[in-house]
């Protein structure tokens, strides 16, 4: 009779296989494995998850590179990568307001490069020497829930002004991000201050403070949540408010008077893991395609005069946006006025 | 008179001619005083002088400190109170459906706490489910951010804590002591004040603390619920963004202070020789009977609204993530699912699931290593080891995930942005706990066993391996099953040190919660949930009867 | 040729932080006997039994096993299986892997495993049951299993410590025969630890009586019986009473005694006594006498006080005129009863004399 010998043989194997399994993964994530796919490349993105997986998909299937992303406000993006400067976790910053990019870039943390498809590209709305390229236009706007309004405020007119925002009668009902620390909410105020002068820029937001229902941290919730009846103003782009219309939201736009705007832009992190793919994503971004996925999906306009004014896109050459919004002194301006700002609290 | 020969030197001696000990004895050392102290060093120096004046001068974060205390010890106490109840019909009443109700009761720790958040925000949220229906049929606008609806959200999330550990004390009381009583003329009411309510109250207190300190340190419900009503952890998270370490360092220390009270209040509490053990083991004995016909109807009532709740929140979310767009459009689609869940970009299930899984073997192993280093061999500073040890379970994650971005982004080690550091997170937060639980289990081995395997020709490593794993494979096996579900669900821990290649589950719902994309949140959160079932699926078949889960 | 001393210890000394656990043990075993380490607890005979099995080392002194001095061996190396007193049974191995986990360490082949854990549960008669797990058996059957895994090792020396002590009164009588036998079949030499006399007596070749960390007396059962070398052992094993006498006369094989105001006595004195010495006389409860015809070389008045019917004695509690209290047994008697004032006598040849000693 022999007794039951204890099954040692079973235990390796299992180690075995977890072992294999799990030097596979690694391997895998690290792009080890040739054939389909080569390498990746890693993304921190200011745009919307859903549109940015629309591109980098298209980008996966034509080039074969695979993507790992993390969506992040612009304020937290841009902190990101300057903290990561002595080892940068991401290849490629995709979107976030020019100004944004400036700042890196004045921080050394980005990678000059002159794409090709760029040339068509107006000079104001990329960097000289290549280090950020511009990818759509946005002027701010006010979103207005239509149900929402008519339940609250009937026939009343719908604001046309920032300085409308002011009225107590939209205590609790707007919805703008933090512009001490919001890239959007701060394009607005930088907007406001080069046009009124910055002492008249910080009281009005100063009195604009009570009305604001929450601040939130990114640049889109405002409208989403204007859209779903949380509030009944929200202050975003306009091209979000557009693709929350689209999606069948009872939402109407102003573009005021004074509204400032930002070109998303698209830059390359210095010393990022892949550099390689980077470079080539920043073409592939700047051809035909990207643009029209993008533009359609957030209606914003396009920097690359080939690509028209989507379909329920507005064109905000008709509108009284600040035409004269310099986005380099905005970004100068930056820091002092979010420092003034946040003593506001 | 003759003298022993121990002492230090002795010990060392001994120590130095076993080299395998040593060697377990050193790494437990380094890794202790890497992972744990030098971080809390660091964390208190980079704190600094002014940035404490800032705290205390800018009235923003004295209201954030006072309104997490305040909406943790409402959380804290509904909770205990829900859990209280819930437990109590449990083991003390005749309803029907204990099973299900048990079963419901587990369900939550399958999914992050900020699950509970989303799926607030899909029913009760301005646009939600319910408020919706509210409105439109009763003109009725639900507004429960901020303190109310966290308070809810909250509740819910960290009752099933309350429950389980109330339910271990309730069923450690002795049935005898109740029929006693009642024989002695005690009824109703009477019986239960004087008699249960009083041996289930250490338990009780304990199940308390223990909501309180969790949720003081949530991040991620006050961020999505919060709105205006500003939270430490939240703040915390704000300085890091805003690169302003030394006044998250503040912050941390303070969100510490608390947590560091009821670290010593448990241990008073528990070691204050308690006539029913805070986690007890079920005691045999008559058959309770003590609670009438009205109680246990009510009783039942009670439970299947919680129930409800609970099943309700589950049922949105996997809702949402079926349908295209819930609310709008209802078609199913298995299209979220694909896109976030089994995708090759950004996998953040798949990601959770190897993180999770290799930090829960590490934990394991180590809590090992230090439970038998500290138990059965000696050495100087084993009292302080033993503390280190320890020590983390009193920090709340949101301070470890600090302290380890504080610590490791900068300075003589950089392991920013690694998987390394998430696992290493992870692991601080659940190594603890298996420490503790085998180092009981390892006190109830009977020393003796060791020594007959030693007596019979064993050495250390043989008998380590051949007699004492085996005996305390099914306190391994449960630490393991608890790290794993645990750093699957991790948040606040994690929320500092994740990385764009490193993106995990609970990370990916809250974001998508916050930026609204709630069908990939909730399709994320359905994959979450389903790593976790499966991979406990698999272990429960490898292990059969020597692992408890879905034990209802 | 094998060395006859199995274990010697030389001077052995222990201390456990303040206490003085052992003191100057000096200890030969002979090959192939059975010794009883006997005490009550705290007495040092269990610390004495781990150290010989290497769980403690000594302070000072010299342990030998078989030849070869062990003081820094480590208890894996020392060859000394041990029966413990809680099993000590590894509780997720069948009893057969219990059995052979010794020889398994030993890297023994497996058919010569299976051979030897057959015999050895022959021995202790659990043939069939080697594929049961612990929890499944009894606790008599548990302690088979102990002493087979002990047995199994073909050592020459096997330790038990008190392995009896959990077991029912009829089960230990039971086990002990069956001890006694295996030991003497296989000619093991066995130290066994008991705080119970009534084991002591009847299964050891020599008992070790243990006082306070020290050896009072290393006897035969008889010897320690019947010739309790100090008042200490005399009043643990038995009942005894004790009469304190003071020497008159003696020589070298005996000695004069009186006591109190009797008639002096003459009995036997193997020590060396001085005259106008206090000693002690023990005398055995049994072997003394209430009205017996015969009479004896010693005598003495008494009143009957109490007394208790044992079955196969009554044992009667009486006073004499100095006021101290005589125990006598008395056996057989049938009906009679004694009361009121009796003679309590005794031949002279079961008084046995003890030196005083301060303890």
């Amino acid at each position: 009779m022999a007794r039951q010998k204890k099954n040692k043989s079973s235990i390796i194997i299992l180690s075995v296989i977890a072992v294999v399994l799990i030097a596979g993964f690694f391997g895998y994530k690290s792009g080890i494995f040739g054939g389909k796919t080569k390498g990746k490349i890693t993304v921190y993105s200011i745009f919307q998850e859903e549109e940015a997986r629309k591109i980098l998909d298209r980008f996966k299937e034509e080039t074969g590179i695979d993507y790992d992303i993390l969506r992040l406000p612009s304020g937290e993006a841009v902190s990101r990568v300057q903290n990561e400067m002595a080892k940068p976790q991401a290849d490629f910053l995709m979107g976030g307001p020019a100004d944004s990019h400036v700042v890196l870039k004045d921080a050394g943390a980005l990678q000059a490069y002159v794409s090709p498809n760029a040339s068509d590209i107006a000079d104001n709305m990329k960097d000289s020497e290549g280090f950020w390229t511009g990818f759509y236009l946005n002027p701010i706007a006010i979103g207005i829930n239509e149900d929402r309004w008519k339940e609250k405020y009937g026939n009343d007119p719908y604001p046309e002004t920032f300085k409308d925002l002011l009225d107590p009668k939209f205590k609790g009902e707007i919805g703008m991000s933090d512009p001490a620390t919001s890239g959007t909410a701060y394009t607005a105020v930088a907007s406001l201050a080069q046009v009124w002068g910055q002492d008249e820029m910080i009281d009005f937001v100063r009195q604009l403070l009570p009305n604001l229902k929450e601040r939130p941290k990114s640049g889109i919730e405002p409208i989403q949540k204007a859209a779903k009846g949380e509030y009944t103003i929200g202050v975003t782009f306009l091209g979000d408010q557009l693709k929350i219309k689209k999606q069948g939201n009872p939402i109407v736009s102003v573009v005021p008077e004074g509204a400032g705007y930002e070109v998303g832009a698209l830059s390359i992190v210095k010393n990022g893991p892949n550099t390689e793919a980077a470079k080539k994503l920043m073409d592939f971004m700047l051809t035909e395609e990207p643009g029209t996925i993008y533009t359609s999906s957030a209606f914003s306009v396009s920097v690359k005069p080939s690509i028209p004014v989507p379909e329920g896109g507005i064109d905000i050459k008709t509108t009284k946006y600040n035409t004269s919004y310099d986005l380099w002194t905005a970004a100068s301006q930056r820091k002092d006025l979010q420092n003034a700002l946040k003593d506001l609290k | 008179m003759m003298k022993e020969k121990k002492g230090t030197g002795e010990s060392m001696k001994r120590l130095f001619k076993d080299p395998s000990s040593l060697i377990l004895v050193l790494t437990s050392f380094i890794f202790l005083i890497l992972f744990v102290i030098y971080p809390l060093i660091v964390v208190v120096f980079t704190s600094g002088f002014d940035n404490w004046g800032t705290f205390f001068s800018k009235p923003r974060y004295g209201k954030a400190l006072l309104n997490t205390i305040v909406s943790s010890s409402l959380s804290a106490l509904t909770a205990t109170v829900v859990g209280f109840i819930y437990a109590y019909a449990i083991n003390y009443s005749n309803i029907k459906g204990k099973k299900f109700f048990r079963f419901i009761a587990f369900i939550p720790l399958l999914a992050p706490s900020v699950m509970s958040g989303l799926a607030f925000l899909l029913l009760f949220g301005r646009g939600g489910m319910i408020s919706q229906w509210l409105n439109s049929n009763f003109n009725i606008e639900l507004d429960l951010y901020g303190l109310p609806g966290l308070w809810i959200v909250q509740t819910i999330s960290y009752f099933p804590l309350a429950y389980m550990t109330i339910t271990g004390v309730l069923r450690s009381i002795s049935p005898n002591l109740e029929i006693a009583a009642q024989n002695l003329g005690a009824r109703g009411f009477k019986l239960f004040r004087t008699i249960t309510l009083k041996l289930a109250l250490p338990g009780v207190i304990n199940a308390f603390l223990l909501v309180a300190i969790n949720c003081f340190a949530d991040f991620g419900n006050p961020k999505l619920i919060g709105g205006n009503y500003s939270l430490l952890a939240v703040e915390i998270y704000g300085e890091i963004i805003n690169n302003e370490p030394g006044l998250a360092s503040v912050m941390g220390i303070i969100l510490v202070i608390p947590a560091l009270l009821v670290f010593w209040l448990q241990n008073k509490v528990l070691s204050k020789g308690s006539y029913s053990t805070i986690t007890g083991k079920p005691v045999s004995g008559l058959k309770r009977i003590t609670t009438s016909k009205k109680t246990d109807t009510m009783l039942f009532i009670f439970n299947s609204l919680i129930s409800l709740f609970i099943i309700s929140m589950f049922a949105i979310t996997i809702l949402y993530a079926f349908t295209k767009n819930f609310g709008r459009d209802n078609t199913f689609t298995l299209d979220h699912i694909m896109k976030v869940v089994f995708s090759s970009s950004s996998p953040a299930v798949l990601n959770s699931l190897v993180l999770s899984l290799i930090s829960a073997v590490l934990a394991v192993a180590f809590a090992l290593v230090l439970a038998y280093v500290i138990i059965r061999k000696p050495f100087p500073g084993k009292k302080a080891l033993d503390f280190t040890a320890v020590l983390p379970i009193a920090l709340p994650g949101t301070f470890v995930g600090l302290a380890l971005i504080v610590a490791f982004s900068k300075g003589p080690i950089v392991l920013q942005g690694s998987a390394a550091l998430i696992v290493i997170a992870m692991l601080l937060k659940q190594m603890p706990v298996g420490y503790r639980g085998l180092t009981a289990a390892f006190k109830q081995v009977d020393k003796s066993i060791e020594e007959a395997a030693t007596n019979l020709g064993a050495n250390s490593q043989k008998t380590l391996s051949t007699i004492v794993f085996p005996m305390l494979q099914k306190t391994v096996v449960a630490n393991f099953v608890y790290a794993f579900m645990k750093n699957m669900n991790t948040l606040s821990t994690i929320i500092f040190l994740i990385t764009p290649k490193w993106v995990v589950a609970a990370v990916s719902i809250f974001n998508y919660a916050e930026t609204g994309t709630y069908y990939w949140a909730a399709a994320v959160a359905v994959g979450l949930m389903g790593a976790t079932l499966g991979t406990l699926g698999i272990i429960k078949l490898i292990f059969r009867d020597k692992v408890k889960i879905f034990d209802f | 040729m094998e060395p006859q001393v199995l274990l010697d210890l030389k001077n052995v000394n222990k201390v456990f932080g303040n206490n003085h656990v052992l003191r100057d043990i000096n200890l030969q075993i002979e090959r192939g006997k059975f010794i009883t380490f006997l005490g009550p607890s705290g007495c040092g005979k269990t610390t004495l039994l781990r150290s010989i099995a290497g769980f403690y080392t000594v302070d000072e002194g010299e342990v030998w096993i078989d030849g070869k001095q062990v003081n820094d061996l480590p208890p894996y190396k020392r060859g000394t299986p041990m029966v413990f007193q809680e099993y000590a049974l590894f509780p997720h191995m069948t009893v057969f892997d219990n059995i052979a986990y010794g020889l398994d360490i030993k890297k023994r082949p497996e058919e010569e495993i299976e051979k030897r854990v057959k015999g050895a549960l022959a021995q202790v008669k659990l043939t069939g049951l080697e594929g049961r797990y612990p929890h499944e058996m009894s606790g008599g059957q548990q302690q088979r299993v102990a002493m087979a895994r002990a047995l199994v090792m073909n050592s020459p020396i096997i330790l038990l410590d008190e392995p009896l002590s959990n077991l029912d009164a009829k089960l230990r009588e039971e086990v002990r025969v069956e001890l006694r036998g295996i030991q003497q079949d296989l000619g093991l030499t066995v130290i066994y630890v008991t705080h119970d006399q009534l084991e002591a007596l009847s299964m050891s070749d020599y008992v070790v009586v243990f006082n306070k960390g020290a050896i009072d007396q290393y006897g035969t059962p008889h010897e320690i019986y019947y010739e309790p070398r100090t008042q200490y052992v005399a009043d643990f094993i038995g009942t005894t009473n004790f009469i304190e006498a003071t020497v008159l006369e003696h020589n070298e094989r005996e000695a004069l005694v009186s006591y109190g105001k009797e008639t002096p006595t003459k009995v036997l004195a193997k020590v060396l006594v001085n005259k106008g010495e206090q000693v002690l006389l023990s005398v055995r409860p049994e072997s003394l006498r209430i009205n017996h015809p015969d009479g004896g070389e010693f005598c003495i008045r008494a009143t009957v006080k109490s007394s208790m019917f044992l079955g196969e004695k009554e044992r009667y509690f009486l006073e004499d005129n100095a006021g101290k209290e005589w125990i006598v047994d008395a056996y057989d008697i049938g009906q009679t009863h004694y009361t009121g004032e009796v003679v309590i006598t005794a031949s002279a040849d079961k008084l046995h004399l003890i030196k005083k000693n301060n303890d």
